[in-house]
């Protein structure tokens, strides 16, 4: 009798802890852990923006490099910006957008800022929480598609106390994707089509084999091209409109 | 019979007969209401407050196109529009500023045939020293000469360690990582060779280089090693020299899939990427060809044309709404390209004959249809550096009589609107006169233009009209007949 009560009781006591540990887990984002682990800026302010530019930049790579197109065709229910267009039959196109990564750099850039500013102050008040004076300014954030990576600036003066003092003036970000390579290619098929009317895909899937790009016609003369990253599934869409032929005689 | 006369009237020359629609008059528009910049369109088009002209805007000083350098990249963008470039911040010019001039700009072991300001960006983006040979005046010299540099292990002291860097001979001397420290060479040794007493050494990981096609080792210090060969993941002489792309497993083989061997080769249809099957390797070679495509086993890089329409082609009898396509076999998936609606592009392919059997190339070229009723001689006709057309021999036709040159592919039209598709088609219609001789006891003979009679004048004249463009008796590339004849013989 004594060794069931005694093996009732570790049972009662294992499904407590059971149900205890469930409760944890579950409930992980709202305890505060005593002693918790150093907060560190850099991670907290990566881990908050990085959804931000991934779905920005998507958008802006899927609309031919801008939030909202300008100048568009509408294909497969996305809008389309045109890179290089014409109106007339028999003539190559006129480049719309030159330096199409500056572009996409600046408009990302700007709609950073505020999120940047967002999680700025997030983390401010995650540091105030947990007792730290914190002092600011306000913040700045540029941004740099480079290879491999969207490297984020944000010039931000923070200076931390408690026990000791901890001076930030930027936060470097590093965002990992192939856009730098999607939109140079994008800027050479732009100067292939102004210049001759057309590109041919198969030469620059031979010189960089991890992308795959198709040339997509669509109705009076407009060309899509989709130039896609095999390694990061990242696409970058625009549209062309050069050196067409109409049919029949074309008048 | 009775005197019969065939009478199909030529209504049109080239199009000169049959515009009745006025056309608002084109200007050069320097922004237009949909944000486009420097298109002839009509005034209505134009954006408040932008300037335009009556004239071509080749011909305004507005929109001249000009080139547009981007001073951070170091790219020039031609045909570009003064305004254009100004929006996006770049510094226009009418024509490429020097800036523009391309040189061989090397990049480690590989190279660009770049601008110097492009260079000098690319080397900052890659941790390296700018390298730029501007004597080098061709994008095929700049690729040689960065085939034969020496590589090895470059080591140098970083924080009091001893470490090292697998790099070329030139970067090593220069300053590794774009920094001032330069390091010891050692030729053809990696950094994982024991003598060398670096704190790389070996491991089981691999990784796809850049510019390379095979999987390589990679060392503690993250450097590629040799070729990945699992039977000498252990092997210390393998971790010590330089190994040759032959040198290596299997060299000649593109080791497809292959759990032992990274040696891969990109002309044979393999190249390095991430694993997707659960081999416990992270990089395999991949295999580029395609298995089973519209025209069988396919290798990359391989295109082909594709026609399936029930029409036929390159006999003047296309069907209505027919288009040519190129298929390509690219990282093992075939890939379809349309060649330009209305058939004024058509599709034409090859063969080269390799050590490993033919190799298809494709390609979509225009077809130049229009001057093909005007051709009076066969061999005018046929001569194809100029035209793609066909000879339809005995079939009277303009001013020739022995025969009619016709497109060989013949053009898509838009029939249902505008009178264009009327112009072309009409360019087939033929008069014939048969005249008879009434006898003196009643009946007639036929004295000339009796060969009108035959059904084969009627099958001539209806292949001439069909072979113009979407005209005549056809079928719609899924097979289905026309609502009308597509002819009408009158008497």
């Amino acid at each position: 009798m004594q060794k069931r009560g005694q093996m009732a009781i570790i049972i009662i006591i294992a499904i407590l802890v059971v149900i205890a540990v469930i409760l944890l887990m579950l409930n992980r984002g709202s305890l505060s852990i005593i002693g918790g682990e150093a907060l560190s800026p850099h991670s907290y302010l990566t881990s908050c923006i990085e959804p931000h530019i991934t779905s920005t930049l998507s958008t802006q790579l899927k609309q031919g490099g801008a939030i909202i197109p300008e100048s568009s065709v509408e294909y497969e229910g996305d809008k389309i910006s045109y890179l290089c267009y014409t109106s007339e039959n028999y003539k190559t196109c006129t480049v719309q957008k030159p330096m199409i990564k500056s572009q996409v750099e600046r408009e990302l850039a700007e709609r950073t800022s505020e999120k940047s500013k967002s999680c700025l102050d997030s983390l401010i008040n995650e540091y105030r929480k947990r007792g730290y004076e914190v002092s600011s300014s306000s913040s700045k954030t540029s941004i740099d598609i480079v290879p491999g990576k969207i490297a984020v600036a944000i010039v931000s003066p923070l200076t931390i106390r408690k026990e000791g003092t901890q001076s930030f003036d930027r936060f470097d970000l590093s965002i990992k994707s192939e856009a730098y390579e999607l939109l140079i290619i994008g800027e050479s098929i732009v100067n292939y089509e102004s210049t001759f009317g057309d590109s041919e895909t198969t030469d620059f899937i031979n010189a960089y084999p991890n992308l795959k790009i198709e040339k997509i016609k669509i109705p009076n003369g407009i060309k899509i091209y989709r130039v896609s990253s095999l390694t990061s599934n990242e696409r970058f869409q625009f549209a062309s409109r050069s050196l067409v032929w109409p049919p029949g005689y074309g008048i | 019979m009775n005197k019969i006369m065939m009478i199909l009237a030529i209504a049109v020359c080239f199009g000169l007969i049959g515009i009745v629609s006025a056309v608002e008059p084109t200007v050069c528009c320097e922004k237009t209401k949909n944000n486009l910049y420097c298109q002839n369109v009509a005034a209505s088009e134009c954006a408040a407050g932008s300037a335009q002209a009556p004239t071509a805007c080749d011909s305004t000083s507005f929109c001249r196109l000009g080139t547009c350098y981007d001073g951070k990249e170091g790219i020039c963008t031609d045909n570009t529009p003064k305004l254009a470039c100004n929006v996006a911040g770049g510094v226009w010019n009418e024509s490429a500023p020097p800036q523009c001039n391309a040189g061989c700009c090397v990049l480690g072991d590989q190279a660009a045939f770049v601008s110097l300001v492009r260079c000098k960006r690319l080397s900052s983006l890659y941790g390296l020293q700018t390298n730029f040979k501007k004597n080098i005046a061709s994008e095929e010299q700049c690729i040689l000469s960065v085939q034969n540099q020496d590589r090895g292990a470059c080591v140098y002291d970083l924080e009091f360690t001893r470490t090292c860097k697998f790099t070329t001979r030139e970067e090593c001397g220069a300053g590794v990582n774009g920094s001032s420290v330069k390091g010891q060479f050692f030729k053809n040794l990696l950094c994982s060779a024991p003598t060398l007493g670096t704190n790389c050494g070996q491991s089981t990981k691999t990784t796809c280089a850049p510019g390379k096609d095979e999987v390589y080792f990679l060392d503690t210090c993250g450097n590629p090693a040799n070729i990945y060969d699992s039977s000498k993941a252990n092997n210390p002489e393998y971790w010590t020299n330089v190994k040759t792309k032959s040198e290596s497993c299997n060299p000649g083989s593109p080791n497809s899939n292959s759990v032992s061997c990274g040696n891969c080769n990109y002309l044979s249809g393999s190249y390095c990427r991430q694993s997707k099957k659960n081999t416990g390797l992270s990089y395999v070679c991949a295999d580029l060809n395609c298995a089973s495509t519209s025209k069988g086993p396919r290798k990359h890089g391989e295109s082909w044309c594709i026609s399936s329409d029930k029409g036929t082609i390159n006999q003047g009898s296309n069907s209505v709404g027919s288009r040519f396509t190129k298929h390509l076999c690219i990282n093992g998936e075939e890939i379809v390209e349309q060649c330009d609606d209305f058939r004024q592009q058509e599709c034409i392919e090859d063969s080269i004959q390799t050590s490993t059997g033919p190799f298809l190339q494709a390609a979509c070229k225009v077809n130049r249809w229009q001057d093909c009723i005007t051709q009076t001689e066969k061999q005018d006709c046929q001569n194809i550096d100029i035209r793609d057309c066909i000879w339809k021999p005995g079939i009277a036709f303009g001013n020739s009589t022995d025969g009619a040159c016709v497109p060989r592919n013949s053009p898509g039209l838009k029939f249902w609107e505008g009178s264009d598709a009327l112009n072309v088609c009409s360019q087939a219609n033929a008069v014939c006169q048969v005249t008879y001789e009434k006898g003196v006891f009643g009946g007639k003979t036929c004295k000339s233009g009796c060969e009108c009679l035959a059904e084969t004048w009627q099958r001539q004249r209806s292949e001439v009209c069909t072979a113009l463009g979407d005209c005549g008796p056809k079928v719609n590339w899924v097979g289905d007949k026309g609502f009308k004849e597509g002819f009408k013989i009158t008497r």
